[in-house]
């Protein structure tokens, strides 16, 4: 069984089980093991041999091409330097969860993480797309600001940790609040917006442009990568519950509307983040729902009904919505983002590991403060590689 | 008692749904007609942008403000019908620019979560230094217009396409009361040194991305001089040009330059929208709109005229104001005529 390279990758040695790498283009077949090996075209682009020599480029595989693995490639290609990149993901947009999640810059609060990182992440997230939806990439990108209201039915005790890094954050008055007859007390603000089903090939784009290639291939195993590449970064999001056996991250099944509704300018969440209504580029998207634990990605056509209720009650204007498209995406849910290192060793081989996983329902909206954190946490494992140190027999 | 209203635009369609709510019940037979030479997607109200706004300033006239607010709360008491969308209204807020400091407007107390921009949003706008924000209603010309010629016809108003040379053949047409709302063009029925047109263009584009007004101010060059972007339902107008007395129905390639490098520069992400209309409209000035009774007088019988024009850039902004005040007037002659069966309680 063969499957096609998106790029130039690396290359067979004859001599068995080992991988080795001058950069060559190549096709992935089955060893007569049932494994998949590299087999080499017969064009060898000249390169080094040695991966001991400091100039070499460090060859990082980032696994996962949502929003995170994306992002962390481009924050990698642009702040650590001397690194070549690969990204391989059994799924790319338009079918990876970043792309049915509704893409509004509202954080998600993490219990295990603390306050001021998720607001340094948050404030970097929306300062890089500020500038994106300033700019004349906005349109490609569909990253643009939208003004709007989060209701509650009850007064909140705090101001969100976020309130200063949206824009012209504030409360409600009482003539705004007439507008929602069930809610007591509303912020207005202005945050951003973007759609992941632009966002990723925008990003996808970026990242090629810096030399990043892409891989569709699913991995089984962390080791599949090994020695071919240098460090791996794990982007991927559910797929740690069985890649890593992180048992903390589970799903939470979200079902969401994409409808017609093109004079709805605002955004209106309630307060409990159940029911909300995000205008876009190309439509509204209506939601939602919250399973834990359901990994079925069918949608339900009761719930499909009892959001267009509940978001019908909010904007009553949406009775006049149409085309309505129902889409489910499994949220990667945990207590806490995991952004951390790991040196995984097994017969003596070891495979730096950068985790970059977690973010529930808040991805986007952290997503560019935690790149640059993973992009950090890479430069220090190229550091330790560079290192001058006695590297074990293999 | 037959009325026929001149002008189809937002003017004459709401003053003719106003009257014929408020009178249908209580005189009969109530005949409205509609003489028009421009019927939607033609007229004046065709091309404007649909923003509720007044001018900066009320210029003192505590009439108009008033207008102004009892059209913002009427179409406010719309926003949560299903038909709003169908009726072309619906919220919108952004930003109002400025190159200095200025007073609030009178208005400010109307719209909705009115207040001064922060330092962070004026980063947004390297050209200005001072700004407002506020949530305001959108109601565009064209769906309205076709909104309430779907309301008119449903309650029996009949429409006629003809150029109406004066006010007298209307009345030996057997008119009883002519309402004249015929905008920049009244004075052909009748000179008025004091209307002009304040020809606009605009550049129609779509940019589903831009979910809010920019208004920029030149406090200078003067009102909708300087450029301003407004979304509307499915496009997004690009307008500044406001030239008085200029009576071109043609599009400028200048004004074009003008209004494209002014929003472009304004906004950049609209250097690859795409153009999907350009139109020329006249905003019928007046220093101040003229709402009066006139009685004209053609062989034996009096005909009451009631004038409703001279809206400016504020037509959308203060149309069923001046449409409630426009069916009071009429309300005074059928008074006046002895004609009500019973005194509508409601005036």
């Amino acid at each position: 069984m063969e499957s096609q390279i998106r790029g130039n990758v690396l290359s067979h040695v004859p001599n068995g089980k080992q991988f080795c790498f001058p950069f060559v283009s190549g096709h992935w077949t089955s060893h007569s093991l049932g494994k998949q090996v590299l087999v080499a075209e017969p064009s060898v682009v000249p390169g080094r041999l040695c991966r001991d020599r400091p100039m070499d480029p460090v060859r990082v595989a980032v696994v996962g091409a949502g929003v995170m693995g994306l992002s962390t490639a481009l924050c990698i290609s642009k702040l650590v330097p001397g690194c070549s990149i690969t990204v391989i993901s059994d799924k790319f947009s338009p079918e990876t969860t970043s792309d049915v999640a509704a893409g509004i810059l509202i954080p998600h609060v993490y219990p295990d993480t603390p306050t001021h990182k998720q607001k340094q992440w948050f404030r970097e997230t929306f300062d890089h797309l500020r500038a994106i939806a300033n700019s004349a990439e906005a349109r490609e990108a569909a990253v643009h600001l939208v003004s709007g209201w989060q209701v509650y039915r009850s007064i909140p005790t705090e101001v969100p940790f976020w309130a200063d890094v949206v824009l012209g954050f504030r409360k409600m008055t009482e003539a705004e609040l007439k507008k929602f007859p069930q809610h007591v007390f509303g912020h207005a603000f202005t945050t951003l917006k973007l759609e992941g089903s632009a966002y990723l090939p925008w990003l996808e784009k970026r990242v090629k442009e810096s030399g990043t290639v892409t891989l569709t291939r699913r991995i089984e195993d962390l080791w599949e990568l090994h020695p071919s590449f240098d460090i791996v970064v794990n982007c991927t999001g559910l797929g740690s519950r069985q890649l890593v056996g992180d048992l903390e991250i589970y799903p939470v099944k979200g079902q969401l509307l994409q409808v017609q509704a093109p004079w709805v300018k605002h955004f209106i969440r309630d307060g409990s983040g159940l029911t909300y209504i995000f205008p876009g580029v190309s439509n509204v998207i209506l939601g939602g729902s919250r399973q834990s634990g359901d990994w079925n990605l069918t949608p339900d056509a009761e719930i499909s009904r009892d959001i267009l209720s509940r978001c019908c009650a909010l904007e009553p204007s949406l009775h006049g919505a149409w085309d309505i498209k129902e889409t489910v995406g499994l949220r990667p849910y945990r207590a806490g983002v995991r952004l951390q290192k790991e040196l995984l060793a097994r017969d003596g081989r070891r495979l730096p590991v950068v985790h970059h996983y977690g973010h529930g329902s808040g991805g986007f909206s952290m997503h560019w403060g935690t790149a640059l954190e993973a992009a950090r946490l890479l430069n220090e494992c190229v550091q330790a590689l560079r290192t001058p140190a006695p590297k074990p027999k293999i | 008692m037959r009325v026929v209203v001149i002008g189809a635009g937002v003017i004459g369609l709401s003053t003719a749904l106003c009257v014929h709510e408020r009178y249908h019940s209580v005189l009969q037979p109530l005949a409205v007609e509609v003489y028009a030479d421009r019927f939607t997607p033609l007229t004046s109200t065709d091309v404007a942008a649909g923003l509720w706004q007044p001018y900066l300033s009320d210029r003192g006239n505590r009439q108009e403000a008033h207008w102004n607010r009892q059209t913002f709360d009427y179409l406010l008491s719309h926003v949560h019908s299903p038909s709003a969308a169908s009726m072309g209204l619906a919220p919108i807020s952004g930003y109002n620019l400025f190159h200095e400091a200025v007073p609030d407007p009178s208005w400010k107390d109307i719209v909705l979560g009115f207040r001064k921009l922060t330092p962070r949003e004026l980063d947004m706008f390297p050209d200005y230094s001072y700004g407002w924000f506020n949530t305001s209603l959108t109601l565009e010309g064209r769906r309205y217009l076709q909104w309430l010629t779907e309301r008119l016809t449903e309650r029996g108003v009949r429409f006629f396409q003809r150029k109406v040379e004066s006010f007298e053949e209307v009345a030996r047409g057997g008119a009883d009361v002519i309402i004249n709302c015929t905008g920049a063009w009244a004075g052909a029925l009748q000179p008025d040194p004091l209307l002009q047109p304040g020809r606009g263009q605009i550049i129609k584009v779509d940019a589903p991305w831009i979910k809010h007004f920019v208004i920029t101010h030149d406090l200078d060059r003067g009102i909708y001089k300087s450029p301003y972007i407004i979304p509307g339902i499915q496009a997004v107008t690009l307008g500044g040009i406001f030239q008085l007395g200029n009576w071109s129905e043609v599009n400028n390639s200048e004004d074009h330059n003008t209004i494209w490098e002014g929003c472009c520069r304004l906004e950049p992400t609209l250097k690859d929208a795409k153009i999907v209309a350009e139109l020329t409209g006249f905003r019928p000035v007046r220093p101040q709109i003229r709402l009066e009774r006139e009685q004209l007088c053609f062989g034996s019988s009096n005909t009451e005229v009631i004038h409703n024009y001279g809206h400016g850039g504020y037509g959308l902004t203060i149309h069923w104001g001046c449409a409630l005040e426009a069916a009071k007037l009429f309300g005074e002659v059928l008074e006046e005529r002895k004609l009500l069966r019973v005194p509508p309680s409601h005036l």
